[in-house]
Order: structure tokens, then sequence, then C-alpha cells
């Protein structure tokens, strides 16, 4: 699974411990979700979604293979 | 696009055993233990200084320990349901390695312990904390 969450949370201007704010995660989990190194559970992508007022599908897109 | 350091402190995971106190549930688990280890070892020497009877200070030799360590246990639990999911995931990743190694250990040991006449403490079996930390601090690099 890929994600643009670096992108998004660039064009908010947001770094990462401000986007682990809003999640209520740690700096750490966004940096491995953004670096595809972990996928997040469903209630964390729909709050992520939520963040970015996106719908989950235009944020994370499964990879073939 | 700022670059933050994507790590958790290693000294942190290594002395700790934990990512540290950014989290709620991290400052909590720090306080707390660091209170129970203080009174694990307050407690006996308050009785020897009060002259207690020297059977309950005895006791409490062994109880208080006990006692601390099981109270431990019950923060580190509650540490695990207070951190991330990305975070339990990884302390239960280091787990599960740790686990696994202890049990060799302990059975291969147990073994040559009984074969050679070894006198072995259970105490050693502490060894899985900082074999532990070096899983999870191992398992925090990987996802870096």
């Amino acid at each position: 699974m890929n994600n643009s969450l670096r992108v998004l949370r660039a064009d908010k201007g947001w770094s990462q411990g401000e986007l682990a704010a809003v999640l209520a995660v740690s700096r750490q989990t966004v940096n491995a979700i953004e670096t595809g190194k972990y996928d997040p559970s469903l209630p964390l992508a729909f709050a992520i979604a939520t963040a970015f007022g996106l719908p989950i599908e235009s944020i994370f897109r499964v990879t073939e293979g | 696009m700022e670059r933050e350091s994507p790590r958790w402190s290693a000294s942190t995971i290594f002395f700790l055993g934990t990512f540290g106190t950014e989290s709620r549930a991290g400052r909590l688990y720090q306080n707390r233990t660091l209170l129970t280890l203080i009174a694990v070892v307050v407690v006996p020497v308050l009785a020897r200084l009060l002259s207690m009877p020297e059977p309950l200070v005895s006791a409490l030799r062994v109880v208080a320990p006990a006692l601390g360590f099981a109270l431990i246990g019950v923060w580190w639990v509650r540490y695990l349901h207070g951190v991330d999911e990305f975070e339990r995931r990884l302390h239960w990743e280091a787990l599960s390695v740790a686990y696994a190694v202890t049990i060799f250990a302990a059975v291969t040991l147990g073994a040559l312990a009984r074969e050679f006449q070894w006198n072995i403490s259970p105490t050693t079996l502490i060894l899985i904390e900082p074999l532990r930390a070096a899983v999870l601090w191992h398992k925090s690099k990987q996802y870096r």
C-alpha cells in the first residue's frame, strides 16, 4: 500500500509533530506511515482522512503485486 | 518540507524499556514505576529503622519486591494500552521475540544445569528485559 500523506501534510504546512498531535499518535508513527513502513489500522486511516477532509481512497492506494 | 528525526531515543529504549515520555502513557509508566521502585527499597529499610521484629522485616524483604514487580507489570500493561497502535505493534514484536528466546534459554539452561549440576539463579531470567529492549530498538530501526 502506498499513500500521499507526506504531500498532503506539506500542502497543509503541518509538521509531522503537528499531524501526530491531531491524530493522537507519535511523530514516529506518522513518519512510518509516510515512508510506507507501516500501514495504519482502519480507524487511524479514517482519522487521517478526516484530518485532511478527503476520502480514504484518495490518500491510500493498494499497490499491485 | 522539514526533516524530523524518525527515531526513538536508543537510551530511552534501553534504560526505560519504553519509547519515552513524549506520550501520556509513557510519562505515567515512568512515574508509576519510579514510585513503585522507591517503595520497594524504602519499605524494608523503614521497617528495619523502626526496629520492627526480624521475621516481619524478613517477610517484607521478600514481599516488597514481589508486589512491586507485580505492580510494575500492571503499569506495563496499562502503558501498552495507552500507546498508539504502531508503538504497541513494535512492543508486541519485541515481546514475542524475547519470549521465544527466553523459553529456549530456560529449557536449555535447565537441561545443562541438571546435567552438570550448575547452580543457576532464577533471577537470571531478568535478562529477558535487556533482550526485549535490544529487540525493540532493532525493530524500531527497521520501521524507520
